[in-house]
């Protein structure tokens, strides 16, 4: 389990992570989300015992991990910006990742080596930006790490690329409980993906939960009613974060538990009713505080 | 115990992966090695003991650490060294890949920090063992007891190399770890290397411009040099002394200590940045500024010395100073910001603090606040004094020590002489506050002479001060003629106080004549020993006899004496002299010094034994001088002089080196031919072969002499 708490880091004036607290659930798949500079990337070189916080605390099974090496070599890290070492062929980097790391499964590397359809003798840096992702893939799933941290994970890689990528960790997680911590910009694929999902703004944690649980708290609701003062009796109980009327049809969203949004409407006998979850980037959007464009994009 | 262990690990794949990346800067450091020392010298090994004297210079040069690829490599190769094996610190991907790697910081900092040690120290050690495999007898031409090849010779080098390696070394990547970039990581290797002495050279600089009395030509150079072991090695051929090697282990402990908590300390999130301590960006802008301010104000002073008035008197120089700080201090902040937009409120604030730290340090050297200029010790706390440049006004070796101590001042033409009777500490204490106030009237005209004192006190602390005081002072100053004619003084340097009582040979010569057949002077040389006891005890009266104004007075040298030591008798000199002995092999077993025509006792001695013809010029075999105005000599009026007397006179004027240039005239002397001195002639730096070799009536040379005008 990776718990960080109250954690603060500073970068010269500017406060990059503000007394931020997050909990990734051992063998989960935790999507970390956020918008440009909120501090994603931070917030991982934490978790990586790459960076020290200014204050707070970064475990990982109750242990700290900076300068912690038995829980670094539990750790499988795909940072955004890619890094090998000078003028290093794949195989050479295999076996660089195999003195370090004493878990590097050779059996593995080829198969995967194999399956990617990589050449192990080319030097790294000939390798197109795709094809170095998933030669760092290849490597950090060669450590067979406890906690896998992907920064960024999927861009430049194509779709089938992508899902193959996606098997092996989902397999590692079924199979031997791997913790995957995972940032990305693709909300959609996060949404299939994650069991978890921690929305971070300018440095803090927004949201934090089970995405199932995420998404079944938050309603896009398109109701009339047959007389307009039943809108307010209806309305009254129910957490509403927006509302607009287009004709006789209000558009609501609400936050709260959907049984009780479905009992509030259909007690009235609501002339029009339609419910409908939010996605993931829907969620995202509203909760980032989108503009009304945005807003509207969600509710139309 | 633990974090002991923690600090001390490392981790050997790392190494080995270091090893397998960069081995190529090891082969070509041994290729650079091998290819510009060791072939050479296998080229010549066959003949090299056999007088080949390239192939001996190549060995000297190489196992002194003056050669100069060894040196290049010494410096090179470490800070390359350093920069690529701490160059995954300069760049975030790098930076965060390897910090994400199952390592401590320690083991990534040892792992590093001993791959470079291999790398740099394997050529060398493999060199170091090919020498000593190559080493053979190969004697020094001066002296034969010398094996310039020798195994504990190849063993100092290879000491010395290691530990100039060493420290280029750490110093590289401290800079490396206050650096955010390889540019900068680069920069500081290479400038931090020579920070300590550059400073301290400045420092000097300063103290050398304001403080009255300053002494920079002492031990400072010295000092300077031996901030860092790559400078001393260069200056200087002997071993690192004890006490130096102490400091430079002390220092390399510190510079290590210092990068491995600055390591741990580094914010990794800062690579890319010029510098990642905020304390280094403010050190650095304020050294750049410092480098700057000083340039400029030095410059400036040279300037203001040609006007009048304020820029004269040190108004250039702060001028200087100002301009230099303000243009400095931004390029200063430019670079450790690497940025442009450095004019804004932070960069004037800091600014204003450097500008503050400057003039406070400035000021507190002109205003002298330490109180350095007035400081005199009392008389119960000296317990020594030495005098230096007292004696060598008249340009000779006659007051060298190494004639009178034991194990002297080996080959230091700046005589000194050390008192130590509390009446003579009495008057060179009056001496000395004579100076002080001498110093400060600052208005030297003509020739100046730098004399040095140096006191020991009972403390054991020394106090040096140096003063540059006029001629005409000398002349008048009552405390240094009551020293020069002191009982003391004149018995140390008495002949009969000499390490060798009485030279082998006594030659004697007039510089301004010269055999050109023999490529050497009017010369006649003594061996009779007869002869020469009776020379020495004329030349030692008219030293006993000579007063201070004959001393100083380089009007009417009659001629030279240079006196002979058979350095054979030396061999039973303490161990001290036995190695002056082997100096004066090399050229300072003679003291020289002029005869004045005020040493009747010598002259007339000479004059007895018919020398005299040697030493004096005769006015009948001159056939005309011509005098120019000094100034301007080539083009202005000259006149010209045939009558006898008057020849007499001018050549009875003819002074070594005048006092005051703007006093004296310059004079061009023809001799007739087929005089005697048909072959003893005027012959100094001269321009062209004379005329009277090719029968010609007269033959014009280009020695600037000088005519007393007052006398004539």
């Amino acid at each position: 389990m990776i718990t960080i708490t109250n954690l603060t880091k500073r970068f010269e004036d500017f406060e990059a992570l503000s007394k931020l607290d997050m909990n990734v659930k051992k063998g989960s798949i935790y999507g970390l989300v956020g918008t440009n500079g909120a501090g994603k990337t931070t917030v991982i070189k934490h978790v990586t015992g790459v960076l020290r916080g200014d204050s707070g605390e970064v475990m990982i099974d109750g242990e700290p991990v900076y300068n912690n090496v038995s829980e670094k070599k539990r750790i499988g890290y795909v940072q955004d910006e890619l890094y090998f070492l000078g003028n290093y062929s794949f195989k050479e980097m295999g076996r660089f990742y195999k003195n370090i790391y004493k878990t590097f499964n050779e059996d593995r590397f080829k198969e995967m080596v194999n399956n990617f359809d990589l050449d192990l003798n080319l030097k790294l840096s000939r390798f197109s930006k795709g094809m170095q992702k998933q030669a760092a893939f290849i490597l950090t799933l060669c450590t067979m790490p406890d906690y896998l941290i992907l920064d960024e994970p999927i861009d430049g890689l194509d779709p089938i690329i992508r899902k193959l990528v996606w098997k092996y960790i989902v397999k590692d997680v079924a199979e031997r409980e791997m913790t995957v911590l995972v940032s990305s910009h693709n909300l959609r694929e996060m949404e299939d993906i994650c069991d978890s999902i921690g929305i971070i703004s300018k440095g803090r944690m927004i949201i934090e939960r089970d995405l199932d649980e995420l998404k079944s708290d938050i309603h896009k609701v398109q109701a009339a009613f047959k007389d307009e003062g039943i809108e307010k009796e209806v309305l009254k109980d129910l957490k509403v974060v927006h509302k607009e009327r287009r004709g006789s049809v209000g558009l609501y969203i609400i936050r709260d538990k959907k049984e009780k949004v479905e009992k509030a409407f259909k007690d009235t006998n609501p002339v029009i009713f339609d419910m409908l979850p939010l996605s993931l980037e829907e969620i995202f959007i509203y909760e980032m505080g989108g503009g009304e464009d945005e807003i509207e994009a969600i509710l139309s | 115990m633990k974090s002991k262990q923690s600090y001390l690990s490392i981790s050997s794949p790392l190494i080995l992966e270091n090893l397998k990346r960069f081995w190529s800067l090891a082969v070509l450091s041994f290729l650079g090695y091998f290819v510009s020392g060791i072939i050479p010298l296998f080229l010549t090994y066959d003949v090299v003991e056999h007088s080949f004297q390239p192939a001996r210079y190549l060995i000297i040069s190489m196992l002194s650490n003056n050669y100069f690829p060894y040196m290049a490599l010494s410096l090179i190769v470490p800070v390359i060294g350093a920069v690529i094996l701490y160059r995954f610190l300069h760049n975030t991907a790098s930076v965060t890949m390897i910090h994400s790697l199952p390592l401590t910081r320690a083991q990534i900092f040892n792992s590093n920090f001993i791959s470079g040690i291999v790398l740099i120290f394997i050529p060398l050690i493999l060199t170091f063992l090919i020498l000593l495999m190559m080493s053979k007898p190969v004697y020094d031409n001066m002296d034969l007891s010398v094996n310039l090849f020798s195994r504990a010779l190849i063993l100092a080098w290879f000491f010395k190399a290691v530990i100039i390696n060493l420290f280029v070394y750490l110093v590289s990547i401290f800079s490396g770890i206050i650096s955010g970039n390889t540019a900068m990581h680069m920069f500081l290797a290479f400038w931090f290397n020579f920070l300590l002495p550059s400073l301290y050279g400045i420092a000097i600089a300063y103290f050398n411009k304001f403080l009255l009395g300053f002494d920079s030509r002492s031990q400072l150079g010295d000092v300077a040099m031996s901030l860092v072991p790559y400078l001393k090695a260069i200056s200087s051929q002997e071993p690192y002394s004890l006490l130096l090697l102490t400091y430079y282990f002390v220092l390399m402990v510190v510079i290590l200590v210092s990068s491995v908590i600055l390591y741990h300390k580094r914010k990794l999130e800062r690579s890319g940045d010029s510098l990642v301590f905020k304390v280094s960006i403010i050190v650095i802008s304020y050294l750049i500024a410092f480098y700057g301010m000083t340039a400029t104000s030095f410059s400036f002073d040279v300037v203001g010395a040609g006007f009048q008035g304020f820029l004269k008197s040190n108004g250039a120089f702060y001028l200087g100073l100002f301009i230099g700080i303000f243009i400095f201090f931004f390029i200063g902040r430019m670079i450790v910001t690497k940025s442009t937009r450095v004019l804004n409120k932070s960069g004037f604030k800091q600014l204003l603090i450097y500008l503050v730290i400057a003039l406070l340090f400035v000021a507190s050297v002109d205003l002298d606040l330490t109180g350095f200029e007035k400081r005199v010790p009392q008389l119960k706390t000296i317990k020594q004094i030495e005098l230096l440049g007292f004696t060598s006004i008249e340009s000779s070796s006659r007051y060298d020590e190494i004639f009178f101590v034991e194990g002297g001042n080996l080959g230091n033409y700046n005589q000194k002489t050390l008192f130590t009777e509390a009446k003579d500490l009495e008057k060179l204490v009056a001496i000395h506050k004579n100076m002080i106030s001498e110093g400060k009237k600052s208005n030297l005209k003509g020739r100046d002479y730098r004399i040095s004192v140096y006191y020991e006190k009972n403390n054991g602390l020394p106090l040096k001060r140096a003063y540059t005081v006029s001629y005409e002072y000398l002349v008048n100053s009552k405390e240094f003629k009551d020293l020069y004619e002191s009982k003391s003084y004149k018995d140390f340097y008495s002949f009969k106080n000499l390490l060798v009582k009485m030279p082998s040979s006594i030659a004697f010569y007039n510089e301004y004549l010269m055999d050109v057949t023999e490529n050497q002077y009017s010369y006649s040389v003594i061996d009779n020993k007869d002869e020469i006891e009776t020379l020495m005890e004329a030349l030692e009266m008219d030293y006993q006899e000579r007063t201070w104004q004959e001393h100083l007075d380089n009007k009417g040298i009659y001629g030279f004496i240079e006196l002979s030591f058979d350095s054979k008798e030396l061999k039973n000199l303490s161990q001290d002299n036995q190695y002056s002995y082997v100096i004066r092999e090399k050229g300072f077993s003679v003291m020289n010094f002029p005869v004045r025509k005020t040493d009747a006792h010598t002259i007339k001695w000479m004059e007895d034994m018919d020398y005299g013809e040697t030493m004096t010029i005769d006015p009948l075999d001159i056939e005309k001088i011509t005098i120019y105005n000094r100034i301007d000599w080539e083009d202005g009026e000259a006149t010209t002089i045939t009558d006898k007397e008057e020849i007499k006179a001018f050549i009875d004027s003819i002074i070594r080196e005048p006092e005051d240039y703007s006093n004296y005239k310059y004079g061009i002397i023809t001799f007739k031919q087929a005089a005697p001195y048909s072959t003893k002639f005027y012959d100094y730096l001269l321009h062209s072969r004379p005329d009277i070799i090719d029968g010609a009536s007269t033959f014009t040379v280009d020695r600037e002499i000088f005519f007393d005008m007052g006398r004539s």
